[in-house]
């Protein structure tokens, strides 16, 4: 199985940045040329028994099952409408934890696996992805467009005090 | 897990597929479980009962082992070498079952997602399970899915078969295999400008150096990790949601991928986790984190990753 590995800036504070730098790192592999070519054969080291090596550095692997339908599902011949759909990999050996976003309608679920042993406080990530998520829902207000000024200004450097009573 | 090698002589033999060997292979060498699990919640309709919820999941499931013989064979091993093989004691009742509600009030939706992650596949059973739970209390229910990684090609026919044909969104770029194969008919993928030669040069060295990056991190592995050398046998599981529009405003915004966008929100997310267990910025700085993207040629040619 072929990955491109992403390395992470834990310490840059900017979500602009880090979605710019995330793009740079990923942007390589997602055009038909000779750079393609290059990036996805370094990424098919997998290949060539560096595998574990590799693994052993990529702190996780964020996947997801694509889906491009729209309106409400049912359960096959039902009236059961599908409210929630998450789904969870399995964690490969010498990794910590697995990503997995199914994307349907108008929501994204993200389904959370994890080495019990490693990450206990698993329910943290949870709410760091919950206050995440509600700083960028409130500096994209969706009355009134987008105020690109204000992205930079995104600084959660002390979200996770707050969880020290969970 | 064991391979039984006595079956491999009285039935019928497939072998396994390279990708599949990878998977299967590897669970007798380690403890943890292939297990890509589905947690699905659906309004319950006032006239459905338990009976008619179970004998619903049960003729979805004999419609999927129908299109995919895999959901009623295991494997076997015969000479050092890996096959499918059919299960004799195939009975779907066995794969279909409903939590009882005490073990549903005492451990919650999460804690048994978690059981069933720990919990190795039974050799001399398909590999795959649902389970339902039954939430009076909110009117509702929830069904776990747990299939073996080894089955993951058959996922998107599963999820067909499970759901009721819906209207498609044509105007999104992540199209489905059927409308990438109408789409080549019709030559729109490659009627893209070429990129120019100084571009190209360019990006093959930014490629280059990316890679040395990589390399180099390989080899200079002596910074903090999150990882264990190990995976053990606990899991823990967390379901979060978000709305689809604030990530498409997001890569809209920044002229980047939905990908890009979801990954940083993980990063920002893992940070505060770290800062959580009392790190500070400086040691934080020193964690070398990578995360895999899983690549496949899916969405290029609208057939499956070869591996």
């Amino acid at each position: 199985m072929s990955a491109l590995l992403i390395k992470l800036e834990l310490n840059t504070f900017s979500f602009k940045k880090i979605v710019k730098k995330i793009n740079y790192s990923t942007s390589i592999s997602k055009k038909r040329n000779i750079a393609e070519a290059i990036a996805l054969v370094g990424s098919r080291i997998f290949n060539l028994g560096l595998s574990s090596k590799m693994m052993k550095i990529s702190t996780a692997t964020i996947s997801n099952i694509p889906d491009d339908g729209v309106g409400d599902m049912y359960l096959k011949n039902t009236k059961s409408k599908v409210l929630s759909l998450y789904p969870l990999g399995s964690v490969t050996q010498g990794q910590a934890l697995v990503c997995v976003n199914y994307t349907h309608n108008k929501k994204v679920f993200i389904g959370l696996s994890a080495d019990g042993e490693l990450f206990p406080d698993l329910i943290k990530l949870e709410h760091g992805f919950n206050q995440v998520i509600r700083r960028l829902n409130s500096q994209y207000q969706f009355d009134g467009g987008i105020n690109k000024n204000t992205l930079d200004d995104i600084n959660i450097r002390n979200i996770g005090k707050s969880y020290d009573h969970v | 897990m064991a391979i039984d090698t006595d079956k491999a002589n009285k039935t019928e033999l497939e072998p396994l597929h390279a990708w599949e060997v990878v998977f299967f292979k590897g669970l007798k060498k380690t403890s943890f479980n292939w297990s890509v699990i589905g947690v699905t919640t659906y309004t319950k309709d006032k006239s459905d009962n338990n009976d008619d919820l179970l004998e619903n999941i049960r003729s979805i499931y004999q419609d999927i082992i129908n299109n995919a013989e895999k959901f009623k064979k295991i494997v076997v091993e015969k000479k050092g070498k890996l096959y499918w093989s059919d299960c004799k004691k195939f009975d779907l009742n066995e794969h279909i079952t409903i939590i009882d509600e005490t073990v549903v009030r005492e451990k919650g939706i999460n804690r048994i997602v978690e059981d069933k992650f720990e919990q190795p596949f039974n050799k001399n059973r398909p590999y795959w399970y649902v389970y339902i739970v039954d939430d009076q209390k909110n009117n509702q229910y929830t069904t776990i899915s747990n299939i073996h990684h080894g089955l993951i090609q058959s996922y998107p026919m599963v999820l067909s078969k499970t759901f009721n044909d819906r209207e498609y969104n044509t105007n999104i770029i992540n199209h489905s295999p059927k409308k990438l194969a109408d789409l080549k008919n019709t030559n729109q993928l490659d009627q893209k400008k070429p990129p120019s030669k100084l571009h190209e040069l360019l990006k093959v060295i930014v490629s280059f150096g990316h890679l040395m990056a990589i390399f180099v991190s390989i080899i200079y592995h002596q910074r903090n990790t999150i990882n264990h050398n190990v995976v053990g046998t606990k899991r823990k599981i967390a379901l979060v949601h978000t709305d689809r529009s604030l990530i498409n405003t997001i890569k809209k915004d920044l002229n980047c991928t939905f990908n890009d966008v979801l990954v940083a929100i993980f990063a920002r997310a893992l940070t505060s986790l770290l800062i959580s267990r009392g790190y500070t910025t400086k040691e934080i700085s020193k964690f070398s984190t990578y995360v895999a993207l899983p690549v496949s040629s899916i969405e290029k040619n609208g057939e499956c990753p070869h591996y």
